[in-house]
């Protein structure tokens, strides 16, 4: 398989503060990889390293063999909040990465591509919805239209469904696992959360309280869609990896943060 | 002759009939608030039709903290929500306000209210932070003030903006948590919902709760009172006490029916419910009236203010601020005092009354001084027929239009302009935003007037760069309020997927600042009109104000009437027709509904 992210030794510090010392991990081509670690250390910066939004200080990052400055052309973000233009409706959200990665003309040229992937994310009907009159779900799904639109071999996505209610969070996890599956593409998830990571991911890489490093990497080998109640495999993994995070959150009672 | 004869009788019966049809056609107040989801909440039940009035139309705006204080002195709106600090300063500049109610007073658990660091960082208490900085919102800002003056009182701080003990730097409001997430700042003071959402991350910890230790020390505080204007008030009393019914009736069923309010403005500003209750029942109240102890407390604000904890500022203040703070103390009270209510038809009576009394004395009295003082009204409309009838003063009037025009279209380009610079050049900010932009403010169109007729001559490019020049601080305080008010993880979108600048901006930059485009075109609009009336008078050649004195100095003083008639019926219908929905629409399509 051949590597697709590579953070080699990367090291950072944001106003004075460690965030990195030296982090090291790596994404395969076609691969899905969680970030799982506790709040607020540094998961999305990492993100936002690969996506040349950030530089890191030392160490070096590869996408597909090349510096993230040179890279970043082949990644598209989903982010936490959907981060939708109000005045565009949603075919128009989707087609906007596409007008700023290659133009206006070619976003002219993606129209009936665009209405493909609001029909993969089951949003054709609301195609000419506004942000306003969608579901906090239903404007991450057109967030991830957008992302797709640029066909990107990787996609980012940081912590996409913690601001969604349960319910929605589940549908969406299966969606986003169905459009891994079709399109192959390369995904990078952070999550706090656990159980995401075990549904989701065929590699977990596990990381630490500020300053940040990688405590595991965890192949996950149970076949989809998995059901983390049945697998007993997964139920120890889930175990370590509670008990991983307890000791990472001393202040924390609850098993999986959310 | 005969005919002439019928109409005059044919207009009796529909003057005595009148009464009714005034009644019909309610009068409208129009109300710039604080652009907030808690103040949304406040006027929800105005602008849903859960309190109604008979008597008057409310219209409610929500707008920032910059344009509130703009739009009061440009008078913009009927009723503004304003800084308290603002109102003696106002005196003191010859803009006379008069108090109608108390707008935010702080809440007696003082919440909300506080300097916030890190978790875990290392300064406990406020003296701690000696020598280290301290981020605000706005260093000027009345609330900063109140933090500034508990920090003051209860640890004995020298909190002076300048050499201080503290360090003191200005950060736009949402990037205050940021800055204390990365070290930038070592403790910020957040308010409202950023207050909020830092309780309940709890990823920072208030150590000086400001507004408790002001409320040991003051009581509590005034922070924004609703203001109107002495003429405004004198015109139209009844339409202002029935507002302020209005507004204090919102209020009180905001707090009455919480799921209902709450729930319905929470989903629209997307925020979380539980912030109204805790920003109601802990932060702030929103008393809507006048009372004494509001007084005492909008007094207490100004003797802060007064007292200042800057070297340099009080001396300039005290000596303009001490007698008209007092003279507006005292007619704030007169006015905060509830009036007798009086029923809807006889204060419509009384309007009419009023209204006939006028044109009745208008032309008794113009029946017994010559028109050149006064013209009969009769007179009037003979010269506004005469004045559409000519050519030659349709052609003034269109001169106008122009210098107008132009005016506005170089003004806002050149406005637009220097913001731009400002915001993608940090080095030329300072220069734009702290000596050009308050330069501008500080002169008068007059004086520009007179130093433009010296370097181009009475022409027209006098006028258009007078009314030009006094434009342009409008445009750009509003542009740039735009520009910092930019969807920051919009933008980071915007960037993941493109570099190319000139995509970004024109995808995402230029459709985000279209609502304050238009609120800046709404503004200038009314000002210029002003402005033009004087620049055409002393340094124009054509144009109305050139036309105004020409009639003038024929004792032509119906066409004066007309023309006066004519500008405010222009502006009011342009502002009605064209300017308002604009920038409603504006707001809505591009503005803060936020979908994220």
């Amino acid at each position: 398989m051949n590597t697709a992210i590579a953070f080699e030794n990367v090291g950072l510090a944001l106003g004075g503060e460690r965030i990195y010392d030296s982090v090291d991990f790596t994404v395969g081509e076609g691969e899905f990889v969680c970030l799982l670690g506790p709040s607020g250390c540094g998961k999305s910066t990492s993100l936002r390293i690969i996506g040349d939004l950030l530089r890191p200080d030392n160490g070096r990052v590869l996408v597909n063999g090349r510096a993230p400055a040179e890279g970043w052309s082949e990644i598209a973000f989903v982010f936490q909040s959907p981060r939708l233009a109000p005045w565009r409706n949603a075919l128009a959200n989707v087609l906007l990465g596409v007008e700023l990665r290659f133009g206006k003309a070619a976003a002219r040229r993606s129209t009936d591509k665009a209405r493909e992937l609001l029909a993969l994310v089951g949003l054709l009907d609301s195609a000419a919805k506004y942000p306003l009159m969608l579901s906090g779900g239903e404007r991450q799904r057109v967030a991830i239209a957008r992302a797709l639109a640029v066909d990107p071999a990787i996609i980012l996505f940081d912590e996409p469904f913690s601001a969604l209610d349960p319910n929605t969070r589940g549908r969406l996890r299966a969606e986003i696992e169905r459009i891994w599956l079709e399109t192959k593409k390369t995904i990078l998830f952070v999550t706090h959360d656990i159980d995401e990571a075990l549904t989701l991911a065929d590699r977990i890489v596990l990381m630490s309280n500020k300053p940040t490093r990688v405590l595991e990497d965890i192949r996950i080998a149970a076949p989809r869609p998995r059901n983390l109640n049945d697998d007993h495999a997964l139920a120890a993994i889930k175990t370590r990896l509670q008990d991983l995070f307890h000791s990472l959150e001393p202040a924390t009672t609850e098993d999986s943060p959310s | 002759m005969k005919r002439r004869q019928f109409l005059k009788y044919a207009a009796a019966p529909a003057l005595f009939a009148a009464p009714y049809v005034h009644a019909q056609a309610k009068q409208k107040v129009t109300y710039a608030h604080l652009l907030d989801p808690c103040y949304d909440a406040v006027v929800w039940a105005i602008k849903n039709g859960r309190v109604k009035s008979d008597v008057i139309d409310v219209e409610t705006t929500g707008v920032t903290i910059p344009t509130l204080l703009q739009a009061t002195s440009t008078k913009q709106f009927d009723v503004v929500m304003t800084a308290v600090i603002g109102v003696p300063a106002a005196a003191a500049r010859g803009l006379e306000l008069r108090i109608l109610s108390a707008g935010l007073y702080s809440s007696p658990a003082g919440e909300g209210g506080g300097v916030w660091v890190k978790k875990g960082s290392p300064f406990k208490t406020a003296t701690d932070l000696k020598g280290k900085t301290l981020a605000s919102y706005g260093l000027r800002a009345t609330g900063y003030m109140f933090v500034r003056e508990a920090m003051a009182k209860k640890f004995g701080l020298n909190m002076a903006l300048e050499g201080g003990d503290i360090r003191q730097v200005e950060v736009q409001a949402p990037n205050l948590p940021a800055a204390l997430a990365t070290g930038q700042a070592d403790a910020a003071a957040l308010i409202h919902s950023q207050a909020w959402r830092a309780l309940q991350t709890g990823d920072f910890v208030n150590i000086c709760e400001t507004g408790v230790i002001l409320n040991e020390i003051h009581g509590r505080l005034v922070s924004a009172v609703n203001v109107s204007y002495p003429e405004k008030l004198a015109a139209r009393p009844d339409a202002f006490k029935e507002f302020s019914r209005m507004l204090k009736a919102s209020s009180d069923y905001a707090l009455a029916n919480r799921d209902e309010v709450f729930g319905a403005v929470a989903k629209q500003a997307n925020i979380d419910r539980k912030f109204f209750d805790w920003w109601f029942d802990r932060t702030s109240t929103v008393p809507a009236v006048f009372g004494d102890a509001h007084a005492k407390a909008v007094t207490t604000a100004w003797n802060i203010g007064l007292a200042g904890h800057d070297p340099e500022r009080p001396r300039r203040g005290r000596a303009h601020l001490g007698p008209s703070a007092q003279g507006v103390t005292a007619a704030t009270a007169r006015h905060g005092a509830a009036a007798p209510d009086a029923s809807t038809r006889t204060k419509a009576l009384v309007a009419l009354a009023f209204a006939a009394t006028l044109a009745l004395a208008w032309s008794l009295a113009a029946g017994r001084v010559p028109p050149y003082i006064l013209p009969a009204p009769a007179d009037v409309g003979k010269a506004a027929l005469a004045f559409f009838g000519s050519a030659r003063q349709l052609a003034h009037l269109g001169a106008t239009l122009g210098h107008i025009g132009a005016s506005i279209a170089i003004a806002f380009v050149l406005g637009a302009l220097l913001a731009l610079l400002a915001h993608y050049a940090a080095w030329s900010a300072p220069a734009i935003h702290r000596r050009l932009s308050p330069f501008l403010n500080a002169f008068s169109g007059i004086g520009w007037t007179l130093l433009a007729v010296i370097w181009f001559g009475v022409s027209s490019a006098t006028v258009v760069f007078t009314i030009t020049i006094v434009l342009l601080p409008f445009a750009l305080v509003n542009l740039r309020e735009g520009l910092e008010a930019l969807d920051r993880e919009l933008l980071e979108m915007g960037r993941s997927f493109g570099r190319s600048r000139l995509r970004h901006f024109a995808a995402i930059v230029v459709p985000a600042l279209l609502p304050f485009g238009a609120a800046t075109l709404r503004i200038m609009f009314g000002v210029a009109w002003k402005v033009a009336l004087t620049a055409e008078l002393f340094g124009g050649s054509r144009g109305l104000g050139y036309m105004i004195n020409i009639a003038r100095q024929d004792y032509d003083t119906a066409t004066i009437f007309t023309v006066i008639l004519f500008i405010i019926l222009a502006v009011y219908l342009a502002d009605r027709l064209a300017f308002a929905p604009l920038e409603r629409y504006t707001s809505r399509h591009f503005g803060r509904a936020k979908a994220r």
